[in-house]
């Protein structure tokens, strides 16, 4: 008898001290499908919108996917506009309209059979204020830029920047190449530091390009300050930047913001953390259904790395 | 006949110490005569009902000199119909067949000599029924006695999360959210003060000492006035004041901790101090392995982990009608690890000058002055970059009751306080900081009215002001309660309240690092608020059957939730703009039923209760809290076995918390891809339910010198359920028949909690 004592006291020692990951069943946690909408609306741009059925992930492979007897109502300032729809890859539908402009209101409405009705609002901003942008070099040698704006003090605005960079390279016994493309945050800017001064921009890949986001009620000093990474080649002759400037609408902001937040916050997605990074403007529904203005500026000449 | 004359007189001649013995029996044949032997040898004091007659011939003597206490009390009391119970220095007799007596009943010895002749009971029966507030709990502590504590070490907040209506939040940690409350807004007090930080080890242990422990009082609705500042509830924990007459103490080792708790006079009957101290045990082990790795590898690492707190009370009369006491807490914890170069501290340290003064037969004054300050610092990666938050709190208060009748009791007072916060950064000599400072004043006025033999109602009022930086916000918050007496056995009350909460926890996260700091209301953050209706009845039936049920309705507006992106550390120059203002609503029913006897105690709590948000930051609707848990179940049982020996078993149940993950999936594009996710509202994936069941025994002895020993074992988890502490959502392959694509989602949890035995070794001298 006393031999077993010591394996039992070994045994409890270590249970005591030992953790485990399981799995549990997910299917009673109350999810249902839900109808998805994703507009990305640019101002003075035609209109389109990208519409799927949404189940929840434990169906996903398994059930159908396609929205049954849907219907689409589109509105702008209240009015009823005129759409049409087709087919579009993965069981979705899609929907194009005529371009809309700076302080239309759009309203959204997607009902399906067997699912609750989805709807969403979001207002197209207008164009990104008047500016003026500068480049230069910092002394840690990274490349920065300052957009300065004229900002409207009565109202909270949200807005955006791509950088866009021209690399002109010269090689021996061939023509001038010219490679543009979209810059990135400098590797290492350390979005989780505990620094409140470190560099850590909000940003998002939009389509090809990153967006730095800010809004004004962040930067009362009508300057957004930037940090940007390039790629390197040699042979290079000429380098020029030009921007991209856009001015979001608030729910485009929010859920940039939010993506963003999903994406680096560690404590998201287990439960540990605010849930602020699900937002979404579509109301019984998911997806984005927002709009933005955008302005290019002029290609500027840029200073050489060495 | 000769014969027997001789047989008779040899008996006598060999047998005389039966001449003592019977001669002894004589002089001593009373229980008064044996308690006052048993009064001699064992110093020990004794205490009962002057009904209890002593004065009867006791069937047995007791030989000190062969006996110990156990045996000698057995020995006289046993047959006599009285029971006995050891308190220390003390032995409280009773009767056996007394049931009238409840279990729930506070002992304080007014006017104690060494004598048994002069002891005088006043004991307060059942408080928390005859009363007018609604969800009003007080634990005394004797509670922290039974045989359930946590890693054998008995702990305030885990007693508290076991009450119905309170969620405990992450498994294992002091979490405390009351009726749908987001455990920032729950306000702590001790002796009176407000502390900030109430947790040990990331939570494992509370701030609160229970060696020192008098009382917990515990709200949940129906606040009186004199209580104010956060939306919740009303922890008021109270410490002992010393021992005016003899020193005694104890002192006890368990698995995680150590406690040492000494008291008595500085000048008998005048002056008393009574010191408790705790510190924890884990860097005895940390270091040395620590050191030995170092040696090892030739690199510098070093895990370690301690905390230490301690308490003191020194209590001075001046008279009957005036008593001045000093209290001072602190406490400290500091984690390290340096292959990361990670480094936390955090600590309390609370000081309050305490004057009860007695002004007249129905006015008595009490007047407080204090602070309290409590500090974080944290560092990651480099020990060049520090971030260091602190609140500090200037406090002076005072408290008036009036009894101008025998219908009223009216209590009013005032209290100024001046918080200081100051979260900054350090980095290569340059800071970076936000300190701001503000002013609340506050007064109230309440009155308990008896209105008839069947009404009581308790109304009140209070103010409180806010002055920050740019702003000053008003508040007016009325407390009603009403309580109807329905027959001798059944009441029922009805209480309706309102809360402000003028400062706010900046926290990136649900785990109660010391990572987060505090900050004020300010123009842009508004104070929060909450108003709370309740409504109860209480029954005592017969056989001691007690059987409470409340519902209650609470609304809160202006609450705080972090707006992330920021990691571990919420922004110090950006945290006005990295909080986002919601409401709250919450609703429920807690049921209690409890039964005890002399030896056995059993309660049963049951609450059905539901919790929403609504932030519109993020979510355009309302959604369930993290913790709304639909049901909690907690049974629990003691007994006593014998004189020596109590048991306890508590099961505790509750509906899964929530949690947030991309629920929502699109139509993959191939097999073998994975679709694109989307999330469809907060807190949308409810994680498993949550038990497990915890057994405690304590083993008491009285040593030779008529100290109690107490022997503790515990076993948290004792079938070793794995509750989740963390969950998310899983993605794994998946080629069954019924899947086209290959893959599918599961909820992957991780437990971290199996079963914890422990036991405590105390000696109570």
């Amino acid at each position: 008898m006393r031999a077993i004592y010591k394996p039992l006291i070994l045994i409890l020692l270590l249970s005591s001290v030992s953790g485990c990951r399981y799995s549990f069943d997910i299917e009673d946690g109350g999810l249902e499908p839900c109808i998805c909408v994703m507009s990305y609306i640019c101002a003075d741009s035609l209109f389109s919108a990208d519409i799927y059925k949404t189940v929840p992930v434990y169906l996903a492979g398994k059930e159908d996917m396609d929205l049954v007897s849907p219907s689409y109502s589109l509105k702008c300032n209240g009015k009823e506009v005129e759409t049409a729809s087709f087919g579009i890859a993965d069981h979705g539908t899609g929907i194009s309209s005529a371009a809309f402009h700076a302080g239309d209101e759009l309203e959204i409405t997607v009902s399906a059979e067997g699912m609750e009705t989805a709807r969403a609002t979001t207002t197209v901003p207008g164009s990104f204020p008047e500016h003026s942008a500068e480049t230069y070099v910092d002394e840690k040698g990274n490349n920065c830029a300052r957009i300065h704006y004229k900002d409207d003090k009565n109202s909270v605005d949200y807005y955006a920047v791509a950088v866009e960079t021209s690399i002109t390279i010269q090689n021996e016994d061939s023509a001038p190449l010219i490679t543009t493309g979209f810059a990135m945050p400098p590797s290492g800017h350390n979005v989780t530091s505990i620094d409140p001064s470190a560099y850590s921009p909000v940003v998002h890949q939009f389509g090809d390009r990153y967006i730095f986001i800010w809004s004004d009620e962040e930067n009362e000093d009508d300057t957004y300050e930037l940090k940007y990474l390039t790629n390197r080649y040699s042979n290079v002759t000429e380098t020029a930047v030009r921007f991209h400037l856009y001015r979001l609408s608030e729910e485009m902001y929010r859920y940039l913001y939010a993506q963003y937040d999903s994406i680096y916050n560690p404590f998201a997605n287990m439960g540990l953390s605010s849930p602020a990074f699900t937002y979404s403007n579509v109301m019984n529904g998911t997806g984005w259904f927002c709009a933005y203005s955008v302005v290019c500026t002029d290609w500027m000449k840029t200073d050489m790395e060495e | 006949m000769k014969l027997l004359f001789k047989a008779a007189f040899i008996l006598l001649l060999l047998f005389p110490p039966t001449y003592e013995a019977l001669a002894r029996n004589d002089r001593s044949n009373t229980i008064k005569e044996q308690m006052k032997v048993m009064h001699e040898h064992f110093g020990v004091n004794f205490i009962y009902d002057s009904s209890i007659s002593v004065d009867v011939p006791s069937e047995k003597a007791c030989s000190p000199g062969k006996m110990s206490l156990e045996e000698c009390l057995e020995t006289v009391f046993g047959n006599s119909g009285l029971e006995w119970e050891i308190h220390r220095k003390y032995i409280v007799l009773t009767r056996k067949d007394d049931r009238r007596r409840p279990d729930d009943y506070t002992i304080f010895i007014e006017e104690q000599k060494d004598t048994i002749d002069e002891c005088i009971f006043t004991a307060l029966t059942a408080r928390d029924r005859n009363t007018t507030q609604t969800g009003f709990k007080r634990i005394d502590r004797k509670s922290f006695d039974t045989g359930y504590s946590l890693l054998s070490s008995p702990d305030v907040i885990k007693t508290l999360q076991q009450q119905p209506g309170v969620a405990g939040g992450t498994e294992l940690l002091s979490g405390l959210y009351v009726r749908g409350g987001d455990g920032a807004d729950n306000l702590y007090l001790i002796d009176g003060v407000p502390i900030y930080q109430t947790s040990h080890l990331l939570g494992l242990f509370s701030s609160f000492n229970t060696d020192v422990t008098e009382s917990v009082d515990f709200y949940k609705s129906g606040f009186p006035a004199r209580y104010g500042g956060r939306l919740s509830s009303v922890v008021d924990v109270r410490t002992r004041e010393g021992d005016f007459n003899e020193y005694h103490g104890s002192f006890s080792i368990g698995l995680l901790d150590g406690r040492l708790q000494f008291e008595g006079p500085v000048v008998k009957e005048k002056t008393s101090f009574n010191i408790g101290l705790r510190r924890s045990w884990m860097d005895a082990i940390t270091e040395p392995a620590s050191l030995i790795i170092r040696k090892i590898n030739g690199n510098e690492f070093r895990l370690r982990y301690a905390f230490r707190d301690f308490n003191a009370n020194v209590t001075h009369r001046f008279s009957d009608a005036s008593i001045l006491s000093f209290n001072l807490y602190g406490g400290k914890d500091d984690a390290k690890y340096n292959r990361t170069a990670l480094s936390l501290d955090w600590g309390n340290l609370i000081g309050s000058l305490d004057w009860d003064c007695r002004l007249s037969d129905i006015h008595e004054l009490e007047t407080k002055v204090y602070f309290s300050r409590y500090d974080a610092g944290f560092s990651a990666g480099s020990t060049l970059s520090r971030n260091i938050s602190e609140t500090s709190d200037l406090g002076l208060k005072t408290d008036f009751s009036l009894r101008p009748g025998k219908r009223h009791h009216i209590r009013y007072g005032a209290s100024f306080q001046h918080h200081t916060y100051h979260p900054r950064h350090y980095k290569e000599g340059k800071v970076m900081s936000d300190m701001r400072q503000t002013m609340e004043p506050s007064a109230y006025v309440e009155d308990e009215i008896i209105v008839t033999e069947d009404i009581t109602t308790n109304v009140g009022v209070r103010y409180s002001a806010i002055v920050t930086k740019g702003k000053t916000y008003h508040d007016v918050q009325p407390r009603a309660a009403l309580r109807f007496r329905l027959n001798d056995n059944a009441s029922m009350n009805l209480s309706y309240s309102e809360m402000v909460q003028n400062d706010h926890q900046i926290a990136s996260n649900y785990l109660q690092l010391p990572t987060s700091f505090w900050m004020p209301s300010t123009e842009r953050i508004l104070p929060s608020r909450s108003r709370q209706a309740a409504g109860g009845l209480y029954f005592s039936l017969p056989h001691n059957v007690r059987v409470n049920v409340e519902g209650y309705f609470k609304t809160m507006d202006n609450i705080l939730e972090f707006r992330g992106k920021w990691g571990i550390y919420p922004p110090i120059h950006l945290w006005e703009d990295a909080m986002v203002a919601g409401k709250g609503r919450s609703w429920g029913v807690e049921t209690e039923v409890s039964w005890s006897d002399e030896k056995t105690s059993l309660n049963a709590f049951y609450t059905l209760s539901w919790s929403q948000r609504l932030f519109e930051d993020f979510y355009p609707d309302w959604y369930r809290d993290r913790n709304d848990n639909r049901h909690k179940i907690t049974l629990t049982a003691t007994r006593k076995i014998g004189r020596r020996c109590e048991v306890y078993a508590g099961w505790n149940f509750h509906s899964g918390n929530l949690i947030t993950v991309e629920s929502q999936a699109l139509a993959p594009e191939d097999i073998g891809s994975w679709p694109e996710t989307f999330y469809s509202k907060p807190n949308n994936l409810k994680l498993p339910d949550y038990h497990r069941l915890d057994i405690g025994f304590n083993f008491r002895r009285t040593t030779v010198r008529g100290n109690e020993s107490i022997w503790n074992l515990s076993i948290y988890n004792a079938y070793c359920h794995m509750n989740p502490i963390l969950a998310y959502l899983g993605e794994q392959y998946d080629f069954t028949k019924d899947n086209l694509y290959g893959f599918s989602f599961v909820g992957e949890a991780f437990g971290m909690i199996p079963v914890l035995p422990s036991f405590s070794y105390t000696l109570k001298f």
